[in-house]
Order: C-alpha cells, then sequence, then structure tokens
C-alpha cells in the first residue's frame, strides 16, 4: 500500500497583510502567527497551482496580500504606497549612474529646446531681411 | 524619453519633478506621465 506524505504550506504576513514568506512545513518550522493555507500540499510550497513562486515584484515589493481569508494580488497603487514608504538603501553605482543618465537625457532635451529656438529666431530674421 | 522614464521611474532613477519637466519638453505627454507616475500631469 502507498501511502502519501503532505505538507502544510504557510504563509507570513508584514503588518500590511502583505505575504512576505511563504514555505512548506518540509522545510521550516512554522511560527504561531504564520498562516496554514493548505494542510494536503505537496512538499514546496505552492500558490495559483506554481510551486516556489516569486512573492516580490521586481521591486522587491509584496505581489500577494491576505485579506479575510483570500489570498489577492497587491494593486499597482497599493504597490506604489508600499515602494515609497519602504525605507531605501544606499544609492549603487547603477543607481548613481542611472539618475545621471536621467540628467543628462533632459539637460540635452534642453538644450535641443534652445536650439531650436535659435534656430526659429534665426530663420524669422533672415525671412524678414529679405 | 518616455520608456526611459519608465523604465527609471518605479527604481527612482528619475524623479516626478523630471518627469513633469519631460512633458514641459514635449519629450512625453500629460497621459505618458500618468502611466508613468500614476499622478495627474
Amino acid at each position: 500500500m502507498i501511502t502519501q506524505n503532505y505538507n502544510n504550506h504557510y504563509i507570513r504576513l508584514n503588518e500590511q497583510s502583505h505575504i512576505i514568506k511563504g514555505f512548506s512545513d518540509a522545510f521550516e518550522i512554522p511560527l504561531e502567527t504564520d498562516i496554514c493555507i493548505c494542510k494536503e500540499g505537496v512538499r514546496h510550497f505552492e500558490l495559483n497551482g506554481v510551486v516556489n513562486l516569486s512573492l516580490f515584484d521586481f521591486n522587491n515589493v509584496p505581489k500577494y496580500k491576505y485579506v479575510e481569508g483570500e489570498i489577492l494580488e497587491t494593486t499597482e497603487e497599493e504597490r506604489q504606497v508600499y515602494l515609497s514608504s519602504s525605507p531605501q538603501p544606499d544609492p549603487t553605482a547603477q543607481d548613481i549612474m542611472a539618475t545621471q543618465i536621467t540628467q543628462l537625457m533632459l539637460e540635452n532635451a534642453e538644450k535641443e529646446d534652445q536650439l531650436q529656438t535659435l534656430a526659429n529666431q534665426v530663420t524669422e530674421l533672415m525671412l524678414g531681411g529679405m | 524619453m518616455y520608456a526611459w522614464l519608465k523604465y527609471a521611474y518605479p527604481k527612482r532613477w528619475a524623479s516626478e519633478e523630471q518627469c513633469r519637466r519631460a512633458v514641459e519638453l514635449n519629450k512625453i505627454n500629460a497621459i505618458q506621465f500618468k502611466e508613468i507616475t500614476n499622478l495627474e500631469y
């Protein structure tokens, strides 16, 4: 007779009810505050049919929240609020260069704008003098 | 510039003020500004 071993799957929330961790008890003992979302799970944590799904987006913002027993995706607005209220680490060399790119693009655009204005003035003068 | 700001803004490589300046310089329009920042221009 083949026996099936199941695992419990848990989620851990932050104060805003965002899901910040998901795991199976095959690998970790849950805290009292962790919430069991599946009692007959596979060995690895699974959410929405995906094993070891990433719970954070590319900005490290939680993609899911737990509301009244339901797991929902966080909205774009909620993600922006989370991002703007999170403490930011010191900027990396990449951050500094990327910020400079933005600044240079705008300066370049301003110079283009000034050049166009000058070109228009010269054209008007030349046409006016003819 | 739109593509760069869309990519850079969520990473804080571009500020709201810089996005507003891009609109003033006609590099992006008000609709694109909202798409990037989620704010009204």
